[in-house]
């Protein structure tokens, strides 16, 4: 009785034969995606799994509170920024340009697809005057708090 | 060509940080793409000093107002050197910024380009 098929091919014929060229094969990928630079390696799962998180900067005032994200690359349309409640959603894309695909790769260290960041603000903001502007790869977003929010002054009767 | 640089460098009191790059090649040049942002036009320098190429890009670091409740960013410019083999031509490096990006196109020298022999059919 013959419950597998004999095998045939020479790699099928060494136990471990197809594990080490898989092995082989992912390292050969990893060198690749990361240009052998170790620190990259994490942004390398990143890239395999097309989602990311840019870096983001938040300051607060009394007034105001700001957020900077760095999104290198990007064009108008990439992007959406939007605010939910008390949380602020940044997501878009970076897209590999496509006239590159023929060009033989040295190092990739750039990570590319989809990105979403949500954040959750320190305070209420007042969503209608809510700035947002793109300069040198940096998005700058400026959110107004909440009049309610504000520190207020509580004049004291003194008798 | 090489990376010469780690992450952080340390060059005269100075803490850089090493922007991720694309390297890529077609027939005629060498691209190199370097993620800068935070870099305006007049922040950024770009040199040869032998075979050494340098990418030096100044970040505006000045405090913001407000006080930082999260930061992420680093406060470090930019700065990344490259050798370059004999294989570049020196006269053509040409360098564009966009949205952050540095693209740097550096053109291979004459006899290194792929080169079309052509067959004589007798």
């Amino acid at each position: 009785m013959q419950l597998m098929k004999q095998p045939t091919s020479q790699r099928a014929l060494q136990p471990f034969g197809g594990l080490s060229q898989l092995y082989r094969e992912l390292d050969d990928f990893f060198d690749w995606a990361t240009g052998q630079h170790p620190a990259k390696a994490f942004r390398a799962f990143g890239l395999l799994e097309g989602n990311w998180s840019p870096a983001v900067n938040i300051y607060e005032d009394k007034d105001k509170i700001r957020v900077k994200t760095e999104l290198p690359g990007l064009k108008k349309g990439d992007f959406e920024v939007s605010v939910q409640g008390d949380t602020l959603i940044l997501e878009g894309e970076r897209k590999r340009e496509h006239e590159h695909k023929d060009k033989n790769y040295h190092r990739v260290e750039r990570v590319y697809g989809q990105f979403h960041r949500a954040i959750a603000l320190p305070s209420p903001v007042d969503a209608g005057g809510i700035k947002a502007s793109y300069k040198d790869g940096i998005l700058d977003i400026t959110l107004p708090k909440k009049a309610e929010t504000k520190p207020r002054q509580i004049e004291v009767e003194v008798k | 060509m090489e990376n010469q640089s780690p992450m952080t460098a340390n060059t005269a009191d100075t803490v850089f940080v090493a922007p991720p790059v694309n390297i890529c090649e077609t027939n005629d040049a060498i691209l190199v793409e370097a993620e800068m942002p935070g870099v305006d036009k007049n922040g950024l320098e770009v040199s040869i000093d032998g075979d050494e190429l340098v990418i030096h890009g100044k970040r505006d670091i000045k405090p913001e107002s407000g006080e930082p409740v999260w930061r992420e960013i680093p406060l470090h410019h930019y700065r990344r050197v490259f050798s370059l083999g004999d294989h570049i031509n020196r006269a053509s490096i040409h360098a564009s910024f966009e949205n952050g990006i540095l693209t740097l196109k550096l053109g291979k020298a004459e006899d290194v380009k792929p080169r079309k022999i052509e067959v004589n059919y007798n």
